[in-house]
This record gives structure tokens, C-alpha cells and sequence, in this order.
């Protein structure tokens, strides 16, 4: 298991979302668009500020600050 | 219609009114409410299209709007619109909905696509789970509809009660989910090359950059016969009605027509920008451009978002200050809001054309575009020292990508036309103002314009501008621009002021420079005091006068040395 914020899994790398690691605002937010503990994530592109994340076939694009919340189990390969 | 945002609410609305409906306002904010009737089996429905929201826990103006609309306005029935692409996410809301107890009906939309995609849902099982009707449909496709409105006559059912935290919501919904979808994988592949293609590390930039310079052309270059066409007919009507005699044929002719008309004849280069704006938006392309830009402005301390704003600013300020809006971060909005005005709106096209068409004949579109660039700059500089200085802090947002569509003609008239007409509206109403004040100034106390009070006022504050060398006329057409910028044109246009012969190639461009960059108009002043406040509107307005006067302070001194 290894312990990481959304924003620094690399593009193409992927995980599951364990916790989302701030105030009750951007945990409501994060979770009424579907990223919710237990859901499979993918970085599906990156560019400087924001992340791209792939989540049952719906992206998002996902501002650094935010995203920076969201922590995920990046597996073994992490 | 309650549903979640891109899941073609619109374009069922189009469906089910045979594209018999409107786009206005929801009374005292500015959230799109589209409205239309249709007549099923001799009933009259009217269908009302509420803003697309994800659930009701977030306490957003369009999800205020919602509530509202659901508790005030008892509606006999809900159609919540579902996407079937994604019927877990979705139902989040659905399940939020059964706590209204309103009669629902739930609508499986892009159900083609869903099941190109391997997804096939059970819509009789869905049925009995939520206790409301379930119907397929594909609204583009126009597939379903007629079992829809068969489901309409029949008025809905209450759906079963699933209130709860989000946390339970959640967990329901995937359960839910769990029990009616069945997904075999099959993969997206048009979309997914569009986004490789757009998002692309090196492609992405230049066709963002190609896409702004159509946009360009377009409102430029290809409105030109249109705006020309315009022009020489309302010179025609002044001319003619100000040869009879007698104040009131003056007023009309050289007062009203005259300045009116020459705003007027601009409708087809607004009409193009916004039929563009409009098409970029409804295309899916704006929130790509997002990601693609984000990396970039938060080098200037604003997010992706802010870049939605800033674009819709070239169409006018105030719609794009009441876009940040969508901003959820409260720094970045206040920064966003306040440089918005330096981003080139619509209003200054008609002056740009005006002078560049005058002193750049061979490149015009070039001095434009360099205009529009140099805003842009001020804009960012702005506000990379506002979030540096007064507005420190980290930024946060998050958007759905959504499915690109080729957006729906009649959709694509109304946004345009909507646009349009809030523009024409305020020619016939504030210009019109203006342009009878223009004239009685310029026509009073003395008969001729040397003697009038405008000459009066022109002249004593043409001092302030003597460094650049600016005549009093043109003075004069700068203090009544702050009521609207297309009143610029329309003064000078009454003033009868041949700019050609007041000033240099480098004057007028250091003269167009201070009309992108000076103080905000009054609408604009309005929707930033209404937005963020007092303080920061006086400070918008001092802010911005004191960088237009000292750029183009600077253009008159570098344009001396050529």
C-alpha cells in the first residue's frame, strides 16, 4: 500500500482513492462529482497546474490545490 | 428537467417541444432558465429546463435555484434527466430528488451511446427500486420520446423516500447501481482521440491558439460586408432626415440616427463573436481548453476556470464577470472579476474598426489582434501582482469533461440571439440616452460646436490629456464612453470630427489603447460592485485609469521616435 495525493501520481499511473483530506466543502464537492473512498482513479493527463482523472469513464480535470486533498493507494507500483 | 450538467437536458427540451422554447433568466439572478410548451394529446405542458446541478449539499447559486424552484413553484411533475453513460454518479442526485415528493419520472438519456459503450441498464428493475417510471430515450436521436410523453399523460409517480447524509447517498447509489447496469468494456474511441488531439502536449496549444484566431477572422473579416452594408444605410437615413428643417428633424437625424446607427451597424461583427463564443461552449471544447491553460494562468496566480471568463470577455465584461461565478476559489474569482475589463469586450470592436480601418488600412486586423493581445497581457501582469499582493493564497476547482457534441442549430440561434439582443437593447436604451445628451451639448447653448457646452467641457479637460495630444473632441468622446464604449464611436460620429486630420497613426493608436485599458463602463462598474463589492469597484475603476493613462502615455512617447 502505498500513500499518495492525486497530485503527484504520475500520467498514466492509477489508484484508488482512500480519503479525501480537507473541510467538509471540498469533501462534498469532491464526493457529488463521484470521487469517492473506494473508487478507481487514473491520471489521464497532466500539464504544469491541473491533473486530468479519469474515473468510470467520465473525466475531470482536477485544480492542484484540490487534488493535493484527494489521497490515494497507488498499489505496489507506487 | 432536474439533472446533472451534459446530460442533454437541452436537447430533450428541443425533443419534446419540437423546439418550441426560449431562453431568459430566472427572476433576480442571472442563471439560464429555458422554458417551452408542448401540446401532448391536446394537453398543454410547459416545460421548464433547471440548472444542471450534481447534488443539493454544495449550497451553489444554481443549486439555490433549484431548491427554490422545486419548493416555490410546485411543479406538477420532475423529469430527472439521467445520464446512462454514467447512471451511478447520477443517481446521486436522483435519490436527493425522492425528498421533494414530487411526482418523477427518470429519463435514461444517450441511451445509444450507453449501449455502443457495453452498458445495458434494467430499466423495470430501476422502475421497482425507486418506485417512479423509467424511460430510455436518446434525445438527439429523438429515440424514446414518444414513451416519454406517454409517461407524462400519465403524471409520474412519487418516488420512494432514500433521504440520507451524501455518505449513505453514496453508498446507495452505488448499490443501486451494482443491481440494474451490466458493463461489458468497450472503448470510447472517438472521444478519446479528439482528447488526445486537443490536450495534446505540443498540438494543444496551437489549435487553441488557431481556434482564438478564427474567432478573430470570423468577427472581423467575414462581418465586414454585413457591418458596411449597415453603416452606408444608416448614413443615408440621418443625412436624410436631418436635411429637413427644425430642432426635432436635427435631433433625430444627427442625434439619434447618427450616433444609434453608427453602434447599430457593429450588430453583425457582435452577432459573429457571439455566435462563435456560443458555439465553443456548446461544442465541449471550452473545458478542454481549461486543463490545457490551467498550467499557464496559475503562473499568473488564477486558475483554469478564470480562462472561461476572461474568454467570454471578449464578448462583454459583464456576462464574464458574472461567469467567475463558477469560480469556486474566492481569491482567484475577486482577482479574475477585477482584470476582466481589461480583456477587449465587444463594445471597443467598433472603435478599433474605426481607427484602424482610418490610419492601418493595409493591417487592421493585425493592429487589432495586437490590441487584444496587449489586454490580455495587462490582464494576466494584474493579476499576478493582485494574487501576489492584495489576494495571496492557493487556488482549487474541479469541472467534468463533457461528451462533444455538434451543438443543436436552434440552441446555438437562441445563446447567439440572447447575446445579441442584450447588446441591441442597451443601444436603444443608454446610447440612445447618450447620443440626444451628445447632441444637445454639441448643438447648445451657441447653435455651432465651437461654442457649445461639450466644447466647454472638452476643452477643460483636455489639459490632462495634452500629452498625448489628444483634441478636445476626442476628449469629449472618452468622458461619454464611460457610459457604454460604443458611445465613443457615436460621439465622435456626432461631433462630425474628422480624425484623420486631428491626429497621427501613433496618436490614434496610443488613443485606442487607452479605450481597451480605461475605467470599466457602467454596466460593467455595476456587475463587479454587485459581485465583489464596494471597495473593489472603486478600486477597479482608479486601478484601471491610472494604467491606461500611463500605457498610452507610454505608446505616444515610443510611437515619436518612428
Amino acid at each position: 500500500m502505498t500513500l499518495l495525493p492525486l497530485s503527484a501520481l504520475r500520467e498514466g499511473q492509477g489508484g484508488r482513492v482512500v480519503a479525501i483530506n480537507g473541510g467538509r466543502g471540498c469533501t462534498v464537492r469532491l464526493m457529488s462529482m463521484g470521487i469517492v473512498p473506494g473508487k478507481k482513479v487514473q491520471i489521464a493527463g497532466r500539464r504544469g497546474g491541473a491533473v486530468l482523472v479519469s474515473l468510470d469513464g467520465t473525466k475531470f480535470v482536477i485544480g492542484r490545490g484540490l487534488a493535493m486533498k484527494v489521497i490515494v493507494d497507488a498499489g505496489k507500483e507506487g | 428537467m432536474v439533472g446533472n450538467p451534459n446530460v442533454g437536458k437541452t436537447s430533450l427540451l428541443n425533443a419534446l417541444t419540437g423546439g418550441n422554447f426560449s431562453v431568459g433568466n430566472f427572476p433576480g439572478v442571472t442563471v439560464e432558465k429555458k422554458e417551452g410548451v408542448a401540446t401532448i394529446n391536446g394537453k398543454k405542458f410547459i416545460f421548464v429546463d433547471l440548472p444542471g446541478i450534481y447534488s443539493f449539499e454544495t449550497e451553489s447559486l444554481d443549486e439555490k435555484v433549484t431548491r427554490d424552484y422545486l419548493i416555490k413553484e410546485k411543479p406538477d411533475m420532475v423529469l430527472n434527466i439521467v445520464n446512462a453513460l454514467n447512471l451511478e454518479r447520477n443517481l446521486y442526485l436522483t435519490l436527493q430528488l425522492t425528498e421533494f415528493e414530487i411526482p418523477m419520472i427518470v429519463v435514461l438519456n444517450m441511451i445509444d451511446e450507453a449501449e455502443k459503450e457495453g452498458i445495458s441498464i434494467d430499466a423495470k428493475k430501476l422502475s421497482k427500486i425507486l418506485g417512479t417510471p423509467v424511460v430510455k430515450t436518446s434525445a438527439v436521436r429523438e429515440q424514446g420520446i414518444d414513451e416519454l410523453k406517454r409517461e407524462i399523460l400519465k403524471g409520474g409517480r412519487i418516488p420512494k423516500s432514500f433521504s440520507g447524509s451524501l455518505e449513505e447517498i453514496v453508498r446507495m447509489a452505488e448499490n443501486i447501481a451494482k443491481e440494474v447496469v451490466k458493463v461489458e468494456k468497450v472503448d470510447r474511441v472517438i472521444e478519446e482521440v479528439l482528447d488526445e488531439v486537443f490536450m495534446d502536449t505540443h498540438l494543444g496549444i496551437p489549435i487553441f491558439l488557431s481556434i482564438m484566431w478564427m474567432m478573430f477572422v470570423f468577427t472581423y473579416s467575414v462581418a465586414e460586408p454585413f457591418t458596411e452594408l449597415l453603416g452606408s444605410l444608416f448614413d443615408f437615413l440621418a443625412t436624410y432626415i436631418a436635411s429637413f428643417d427644425g430642432w426635432l428633424f436635427s435631433m433625430l437625424g444627427d442625434g439619434v440616427v447618427a450616433g444609434v446607427g453608427s453602434v447599430l451597424s457593429f450588430i453583425p461583427n457582435i452577432a459573429f463573436l457571439f455566435l462563435f463564443l456560443s458555439l465553443l461552449e456548446l461544442s465541449g471544447y471550452m473545458p478542454r481548453a481549461v486543463f490545457l491553460v490551467d498550467g499557464f494562468m496559475s503562473r499568473f496566480g488564477l486558475n483554469g476556470r478564470s480562462v472561461i471568463s476572461l474568454i467570454m470577455g471578449f464578448g462583454c465584461n459583464v456576462p464574464a464577470i458574472l461567469a467567475t461565478r463558477s469560480i469556486e476559489d474566492g481569491k482567484v474569482r475577486i482577482a479574475t472579476t477585477l482584470v476582466n475589463p481589461f480583456m477587449s469586450c465587444s463594445a471597443r470592436l467598433p472603435i478599433y474598426v474605426l481607427f484602424a480601418g482610418m490610419f492601418f488600412p493595409e493591417n487592421g486586423s493585425v493592429v487589432i489582434m495586437s490590441l487584444y493581445l496587449i489586454g490580455v497581457v495587462i490582464a494576466l501582469i494584474s493579476a499576478l501582482i493582485l494574487r501576489k499582493t492584495l489576494l495571496e493564497g492557493e487556488s482549487e476547482f474541479i469541472m467534468e469533461l463533457p461528451p462533444y457534441m455538434l451543438p443543436n442549430p436552434k440552441e446555438l440561434w437562441l445563446m447567439t440571439w440572447v447575446r445579441t439582443k442584450h447588446f441591441i437593447e442597451k443601444a436603444g436604451t443608454v446610447i440612445l440616452g447618450m447620443s440626444i445628451v451628445v447632441w444637445y451639448i454639441t448643438n447648445y447653448p451657441g447653435g455651432s460646436i465651437e461654442t457649445s457646452y461639450a466644447a466647454m467641457l472638452g476643452k477643460a479637460l483636455q489639459p490632462v490629456f495634452s500629452p498625448m495630444g489628444w483634441s478636445w473632441e476626442l476628449v469629449l468622446a472618452l468622458i461619454t464612453g464611460f457610459a457604454a464604449k460604443e458611445v465613443v464611436v457615436a460621439t465622435i460620429s456626432v461631433l462630425n470630427v474628422d480624425v484623420a486630420s486631428v491626429m497621427t497613426p501613433h496618436q490614434a493608436f496610443a488613443y485606442m489603447l487607452f479605450t481597451l485599458l480605461y475605467m470599466p463602463c457602467v454596466a460593467t462598474i455595476a456587475a463587479i460592485r454587485a459581485e465583489i463589492g464596494t471597495r473593489w469597484a472603486v478600486f477597479a475603476v482608479s486601478f484601471s485609469f491610472l494604467v491606461a493613462y500611463v500605457i498610452s502615455l507610454i505608446a505616444t512617447g515610443v510611437g515619436l521616435w518612428f
